[in-house]
């Protein structure tokens, strides 16, 4: 697998401009951070200040900049559509696994905006991270969870393709599902009830808002439920996935070759 | 290696009446209907035979091949490849399986060739030896050399075809599927895939299943020939039987300098063993039987000055397209 990701990373390396581009990254958190530190300027909203804010969106600049969602789903749906899958299903492979790798890979050339800008904004927005190394290692353990964790759900929407000829919709209600349930627009905890109490147990907010809400202290995460509850999420998801993907390849029309 | 037993698989297709009318109807109702592409075949391809699938457009030679690797899933019958069930992925199966896709590019566009076959390297798992002697091997046979270095998307057709060659057989695949792997090409780079084809075989003992709309092809390379129409198997045998089956009628082209006249084609047309099959003012196309060609020719040369003769088997596209026309030879 790693042969796979470096060949990925070479041919990622091939166009300059699109690293340049690409480097410039995923800038929507930026608007939220600002929409809420106004919202904060006078008196912190439901207890979060707006060091807070800055903090919890900072993160989740970093976060949705190396987030795998899109490209997993658009590019493996695109792949089962076009029939370009044929080539994939003939290597010994999973097949799953490449545009994962391959999102990695352009992950990779946004490293320098998430290692340097971000917190270069943080701090120039007076963010401050809470909690020692405990909380650091039990975020990234989070974080990285979360992340495998929707990269299974993207996978599965993905197979959709397999059953609708069309399904773009269908893959961009992904990336919007991420924005909310992530926790993107808003703290989940900042939302009326009982959303708050549903949506710190699904994937996406483990991916992004969970390790967020941990560096900026806002909520309670108790990090040993966390994260045992985004193990058995990669676990349940894992199991989905063999499932689906065993009944979607008896779909599967190889069009085109 | 290859066993195919009863295969069927039918597709089921949306149908809606033409027109806007037709189009907004289908939003609400949606008509489908079952095709079946392939339709109760059965052969077997030995180790070291290369065999030739023909068949016209839609007839379902590529359905089959994508049962046979695995891509699609059987309706009914059975597909055995090196005593594996395709349709489970296994991947030892995988390892042992290539198939050249003409329409399918299994290279990275992004990176040179060269770096594309590391890549396969890594997803086979062969030994840096093993894989750096076949590779050299590779681009020897197949005259990569000059361009291997080169980005995948910046190849012409027929380099990169050479290049996907490569690519497919880089882990020396015991089985060996061929959809139309020279379209496109030019004469000269037809040939050195024929002749690549033909000397990984003698080396390998691969079994070899080659779809191909080109005889030149299918003559140079297979003992065998299947052919297949409306997805039903309509003749299995030798390129000879086919075309032992266009009779022993030649086809006897003649060239003279003046043109015959609407009465001389006739008085040639009624001669025992003889039919016009096409006239010029230049030539005469004939189909005779092996006795009627001299006189044929002597009554040319009793009205003009005769400046050719060409004398021919019967085209074998004739035969084929019998074949594929559901008729046996």
């Amino acid at each position: 697998m790693f042969g796979l990701f470096r060949v990925e990373l070479q041919a990622r390396s091939t166009y300059r401009a699109q690293i340049v581009l690409g480097a410039l990254g995923w800038v929507v958190p930026l608007a939220f951070m600002a929409l809420w530190r106004g919202a904060a300027a006078d008196n912190p909203v439901d207890g979060i200040d707006q060091a807070q804010f800055t903090t919890y969106f900072g993160v989740l600049l970093a976060l949705s900049n190396l987030s795998l969602t899109g490209n997993v789903v658009f590019a493996m749906s695109s792949r089962i559509h076009n029939g370009q899958l044929s080539v994939m299903l003939m290597r010994p492979m999973p097949p799953t696994v490449v545009p994962v790798l391959e999102s990695a890979a352009t992950n990779v050339f946004r490293l320098p905006v998430v290692i340097v800008a971000v917190p270069l904004i943080v701090i120039l927005g007076g963010g401050v991270v809470r909690g020692g190394v405990s909380v650091w290692v039990t975020a990234v353990v989070v974080a990285v969870l979360g992340a495998v964790a929707v990269a299974y759900v993207a996978t599965i929407v993905a197979t959709v393709a397999f059953w609708l000829t069309k399904a773009d919709g269908v893959m961009g209600l992904v990336v919007g599902l991420e924005w909310v349930l992530g926790g993107m627009v808003a703290p989940v905890v900042l939302l009326p009830q009982p959303l708050p109490t549903v949506l710190v147990h699904q994937p996406f907010w483990f991916a992004q808002g969970a390790p967020a809400q941990m560096l900026a202290g806002i909520g309670d995460v108790s990090a040993f439920g966390t994260i045992a509850e985004a193990a058995v999420w990669v676990v349940g998801l894992h199991l989905l996935l063999r499932v689906v993907w065993r009944r979607a390849l008896r779909r599967y029309e190889a069009v085109g070759t | 290696m290859i066993e195919v037993d009863h295969l069927v698989r039918t597709f089921d297709i949306t149908v809606r009446p033409p027109g806007l009318r037709g189009a907004l109807r289908s939003v609400v109702h949606r008509e489908s209907r079952t095709i079946t592409a392939v339709d109760d075949i059965g052969f077997r391809v030995g180790a070291g035979e290369i065999v030739g699938f023909l068949g016209p457009n839609g007839a379902g030679k590529t359905t089959t091949l994508k049962c046979i690797a695995g891509l699609l899933t059987t309706t009914s019958g059975r597909v055995r490849v090196l005593g594996y069930d395709p349709a489970a992925r296994d991947s030892e199966f995988l390892r042992r399986i290539g198939f050249v896709m003409g329409q399918r590019w299994q290279l990275h566009v992004d990176l040179p060739v060269w770096e594309s076959f590391d890549l396969h390297r890594v997803i086979y798992r062969l030994g840096k030896q093993e894989f750096a002697d076949t590779r050299d091997q590779l681009v020897e046979m197949l005259g990569l050399g000059p361009y291997v270095m080169q980005q995948a998307r910046r190849l012409s057709l027929g380099q990169r075809m050479r290049c996907e060659f490569a690519a497919a057989l880089l882990h020396r695949p015991a089985v060996v599927l061929l959809d139309e792997p020279t379209l496109g090409l030019d004469f000269e780079a037809q040939q050195q895939i024929r002749t690549f084809i033909a000397e990984y075989v003698a080396q390998t003992q691969a079994s070899v299943l080659l779809t191909s709309h080109y005889l030149r092809d299918i003559e140079v390379l297979c003992g065998r020939v299947l052919t297949i129409s409306d997805g039903r198997l309509t003749f299995s045998g030798s390129l000879a039987e086919i075309r032992a089956t266009a009779g022993r009628d030649k086809r006897v082209r003649v060239r003279f300098v003046q043109p015959l006249t609407d009465g001389q084609v006739a008085e040639l047309g009624a001669l025992t063993g003889v039919t016009v099959v096409e006239v010029s003012r230049s030539q005469i196309v004939l189909e005779a039987a092996p006795g009627a060609i001299g006189r044929a020719v002597d009554t040319v040369e009793r009205w003009v000055a005769v400046e050719d003769v060409d004398v021919a088997e019967q085209p074998l596209e004739d035969a084929l397209t019998r074949l594929y026309h559901g008729g046996r030879p």
